[in-house]
């Protein structure tokens, strides 16, 4: 079975990438190198690891895994493939494992692509101010918005169990968008209340992304933010699995 | 001596599209009935009668009403026992652009778990006479060529129990011709074929057993042997007027 899941995991690669889709970490990267650019020329420092943040979080990250992501399983479902493949001896979470895993290794190619090697080429070419290196802080970092795609993949594949098309992807953004506002909301109007305070960080699966932040700030460790961003990590991929183990892979025709 | 376990078991099996909402479409209606190993048994039915419905529930695909229950081989259609022993020929839309016809059909082979998958998928696709299609990405295959390939991939690994869901729908005469002498050799091997169709010709040509069904109920059950050419068009357009008169 090894040798199945194995062919499956490539057929799933290959299935996202299509020629045309060669060109989206090649177009990112381009982006990339052009914000490195635009911002790097008005530092008196150039930060690596500020300037990866910048790339990968704001960028890189949430771009490729919604391009990678969307419809992922409701499109199985609506063309058949789930079909063609669960007639076979394989449960419906190996199929979200293999999934899973061909979504996240082309995140992490996007990533080294439009992300890492961007900035690197540019703090080592391009540069005309002093380059800020800070090794252990750069790997740290990248771990974590490493985790934080895993993350947003795990969502949207979770979101995709149940709506149709690019509507896993319109229902992330919708939500991070909400969820922002009313942190705002609450920020401004109710910051007295102590409670609301502090449940307003809760309303977007955003622990990894807050563990930069403090790891940034030189904080320490940012051990709740971390609790929160597994946390977080762990109810969607149990949800992930719950919804792929319940959903119909058929809707019927007649 | 025990029975065999038939290879197929539908028992009261009924099937409600939008149950829920105000104008519920009610697709089988309590349909039960027996495939023994080995036989060739055609479904066959008007348009929307609820022949791919019901296919899909024995295949575990899509979910009965509460009170009928399915099985294969006496198993649940949906446990891993069942899917190594059965094939699946479907009318799925997938086109890929990326994936080529050897490389599904490879892929299919290792997931039923055949011993040597590139034998298995050469002696298909040969079989099919579809081997200059080998390389080909699925989406560059026309609609004939595609059901052949479904086909091929519904016979990997020899499995115990084929459903065929409108096998010659979109074939050429000479693919019907070859389809229909597989299937003649896979009876030979004991191999159980259950497959819905409009071609009542080729129904009768392969078949042992015919089962009708109008607007998703069972209305009859004919066996084959020893009956005339044309018997099927007569009967099915008894069976027509007698649903229009009930």
């Amino acid at each position: 079975m090894k040798g199945a899941i194995r062919k499956l995991f490539l057929v799933e690669l290959r299935r996202l990438w299509p020629i045309a889709a060669y060109f989206v970490p090649v177009m990112l990267a381009s982006l990339s190198l052009l914000m490195a650019f635009a911002t790097g020329r008005m530092q008196r420092q150039y930060n690596v690891a500020q300037q990866a943040i910048m790339l990968n979080l704001n960028f890189v990250i949430p771009l490729a895994a919604a391009i990678f992501t969307i419809g992922s399983v409701s499109n199985d479902v609506k063309d058949g493939w789930l079909r063609t493949l669960l007639i076979r001896p394989i449960t419906r979470q190996q199929y979200m494992v293999v999934k899973l895993s061909a979504v996240y290794v082309s995140l992490v190619i996007t990533i080294i692509v439009a992300g890492v090697l961007p900035n690197a080429a540019f703090a080592v070419f391009f540069s005309k101010t002093p380059v800020q290196f800070d090794l252990a802080r750069v790997l740290y970092i990248h771990a974590l918005m490493l985790l934080q795609g895993l993350l947003y993949v795990v969502i949207l594949l979770f979101l995709s169990c149940w709506l149709p098309g690019v509507f896993n992807v319109i229902g992330l953004v919708l939500w991070a968008m909400l969820a922002s506002s009313i942190g705002s909301y609450i920020q401004y109007v109710h910051w007295m209340d102590k409670w609301l305070v502090v449940l307003k960080d809760y309303l977007f699966p955003s622990g990894f992304w807050d563990s930069i932040d403090a790891i940034m700030a030189r904080t320490g460790t940012p051990l709740t933010e971390l609790t929160w961003g597994f946390g977080a990590l762990a109810v969607f991929l149990a949800l992930a699995f719950w919804s792929i183990s319940v959903i119909q892979v058929d809707k019927g025709s007649e | 001596m025990e029975a065999a376990i038939p290879a197929i078991q539908a028992e009261n099996i009924s099937k409600t599209y939008s149950p829920r909402s105000k104008t519920p479409v009610r697709a089988l209606n309590n349909v039960s009935f027996q495939v023994q190993q080995g036989e060739i048994v055609g479904l066959i039915g008007p348009n929307g009668a609820g022949k791919s419905t019901l296919l899909r529930i024995l295949l575990g695909f899509l979910g009965a009403d509460k009170g009928g229950s399915a099985s294969i081989l006496g198993n649940h259609p949906e446990s891993l026992e069942t899917r190594k022993h059965i094939g699946y020929q479907a009318d799925s839309q997938f086109r890929s652009g990326t994936i080529s016809t050897q490389s599904f059909l490879d892929l299919h082979a290792l997931l039923v778990g055949c011993p040597r998958p590139s034998e298995e998928v050469t002696g298909l696709l040969e079989h099919f006479s579809m081997t200059n299609a080998a390389g080909r990405k699925l989406s560059a295959l026309s609609k004939g060529m595609r059901q052949k390939i479904e086909l091929a991939v519904a016979f990997i690994g020899s499995p115990k129990v084929v459903f065929l869901d409108e096998p010659t729908a979109s074939m050429d005469p000479p693919s019907v011709f070859e389809l229909r002498e597989y299937l003649t050799q896979q009876k030979g091997k004991g191999t159980t074929v259950f497959f819905s169709s409009h071609n009542l010709t080729e129904v009768e040509n392969v078949c042992d057993r015919v089962l009708f069904i109008l607007d998703g109920a069972l209305v009859a059950e004919h066996s084959l042997a020893n009956t005339p050419q044309g018997f099927l068009e007569e009967a099915f357009r008894k069976h027509l007027v007698e649903r229009k008169r009930a």
